[in-house]
């Protein structure tokens, strides 16, 4: 079978099993995109992610099961309002089949994160915790900061407007799912620990959005990717039920260049109270002294509440590492069901099949994991 | 308008993949030890928990060239390539690598092309091999 015509039955497959999932009528009526929101609505980063504004910490509350009070450690330990503190647990424990079958339990995050406010517009955000650490510098890396900026911000009280970041941090691109195993993180630019120093400029606004960001090689860490680079990102809410987006960033090692652009979307469908996101990108990769496999990376993501407390996503993932050569792609389905318990348990389920080469009788692969995660 | 836009996305993505299909090769990469660190080891190999030059797992690094050399050294043989660590590992049936996922068995192949062809002097291993 074809890459072509195999990518269109996986696709067609994906779709279908979405929208035919039972799901009630009262669906969580603040879903991103049907909304017009921005990760800035929930999230003091522009980047999403992190420390929760007043407005996401009402929704981590309303949607919640067992709504228990979204604060800080349930508001037991008062700050002051130019501090905003938080962290994050997680942890899985499940079944892994690669394709040798392992049972296998493991912790994911344990960090704390603490904003602190001071000048106009101007804030200081760092997470840290326990990490595996360095061989031969055991004593000096078995904790870390993974994330460290210096903010400005054009309009502090708002979500909305120019943003400025300094400091270690991800640079925005793709998705920003948080499932790091997702091909569009993994081999998408940006993989898990792929945080490095570099100078963001963002502007947010309800109807778009653009981040650029510009990066080097982390100079204290020895992390994933060893290279230089810039990322840029724009998004365009067309109405409220349908964004689209691109991006492209170039990054240089030593070894190495990489060229990527992509398109984004999502889009909203009313009726199954379905919300698609897609992200495809084209790799180019320039090896010296010869070499230069052209990549393609794709992921298309069914969500939809079927209950406020209970997220179903449906993923589609596509790889091929190298389109010219026949039988180097790669698919994924990826099922998460996501519990909202209270406003700071999330129970996941989360569980993937994958196929090498689909249709061509390459190995399979996959794992189903419970998924324990705690924010603080 | 919303409708065109989501019909020319899907029009060109279906060009891409058909044109894409259609000038497809075999498997003729070049068998070097640039090609196999920067586009095979690295992507599937070096994540940061696993072989990277921060963890470096069971003393192996492949996420650059100057770390996947010395790395690539012990586990070589181009004597018997079928019988070298990089190459068993990656088809074995019992600890296979990469844990998480296998490479596909055109990457394994080209790799086992490299250590019987080019490993030798890739890596200025010097190994003369019995005749």
């Amino acid at each position: 079978m074809r890459p072509a015509l195999q990518l269109g039955v996986l696709v067609a497959a994906v779709v279908v099993a979405v929208v035919l999932w039972p799901g009630l009528a009262g669906a969580y009526p603040q879903f991103q995109i049907s909304r017009s929101q921005t990760c800035t609505d929930c999230h003091l980063s522009p980047a999403g992610g992190g420390p929760l504004r007043e407005n996401g910490l009402i929704v981590a509350e309303s949607l919640s099961q067992f709504g228990t009070p979204p604060e800080f450690f349930y508001g037991a330990i008062p700050a002051p309002s130019w501090l905003v503190l938080g962290g994050e647990l997680r942890g899985a424990s499940g079944y892994i089949q690669s394709p040798e079958k392992l049972l296998a339990s493991f912790p994911m995050q344990i960090e704390a994160t603490a904003r602190a406010a001071f000048g106009p517009g101007l804030s200081l955000q760092v997470t840290a915790g326990p990490r595996i650490s360095e061989v031969g510098k055991e004593s000096k890396t078995f904790a870390w900061s993974r994330e460290h900026f210096l903010m400005w911000q054009q309009d502090p009280d708002a979500s909305t407007g120019l943003y400025v970041r300094a400091g270690r941090f991800m640079p925005v691109f793709g998705l920003r799912l948080v499932e790091h195993p997702t091909y569009i993180r993994r081999w998408g630019g940006t993989p898990l620990y792929g945080e490095t120093y570099g100078l963001a400029v963002e502007y947010i606004d309800p109807r778009f959005e653009g981040h650029v960001t510009g990066f080097i090689k982390d100079p204290i860490l020895d992390t994933p990717d060893h290279s230089n680079g810039v990322a840029g990102l724009g998004e365009y809410r067309i109405n409220e039920h349908l964004s689209v987006g691109a991006e492209g960033m170039f990054t240089r090692s030593t070894d190495e260049k990489k060229y990527r652009v992509g398109a984004l979307a999502k889009l909203y469908l009313d009726a199954p109270e379905l919300l698609l996101s897609f992200e495809g990108q084209f790799m180019n990769q320039l090896i010296e002294p010869r070499g230069a496999p052209k990549q393609i990376i794709a992921y298309l993501l069914a969500s939809r509440f079927v209950n406020p407390a209970f997220l179903i996503d449906l993923g589609l993932g596509f790889f091929d590492e190298n389109v010219q050569i026949t039988q180097l792609h790669r698919e994924a389905v990826d099922l998460n069901v996501h519990w909202f318990a209270t406003s700071h348990v999330e129970a996941i389920f989360t569980g993937r099949f994958e196929t090498l080469a689909f249709g061509a009788g390459g190995p399979n692969a996959g794992y189903a994991l419970a998924q324990l995660h705690y924010r603080l | 308008m919303v409708r065109a836009m989501v019909r020319l996305a899907l029009a060109v993505s279906v060009a891409a993949v058909a044109v894409t299909a259609c000038t497809q090769t075999d498997n003729d990469r070049p068998a070097t030890v640039e090609y196999i660190t920067e586009a095979i080891l690295q992507p599937s190999c070096a994540q940061d928990v696993c072989h990277s030059s921060y963890r470096r797992e069971k003393g192996y690094a492949f996420d650059t060239l100057e770390v996947a050399r010395p790395s690539l050294m012990g586990i070589v043989n181009p004597c018997e390539p079928d019988q070298s660590l990089l190459y068993t590992v990656l088809t074995r049936r019992i600890k296979r690598m990469p844990y998480d996922a296998p490479l596909p068995q055109k990457d394994i192949d080209l790799i086992l092309l490299w250590i019987q062809k080019n490993a030798n002097e890739d890596l200025n291993l010097q190994v003369q091999c019995p005749r």
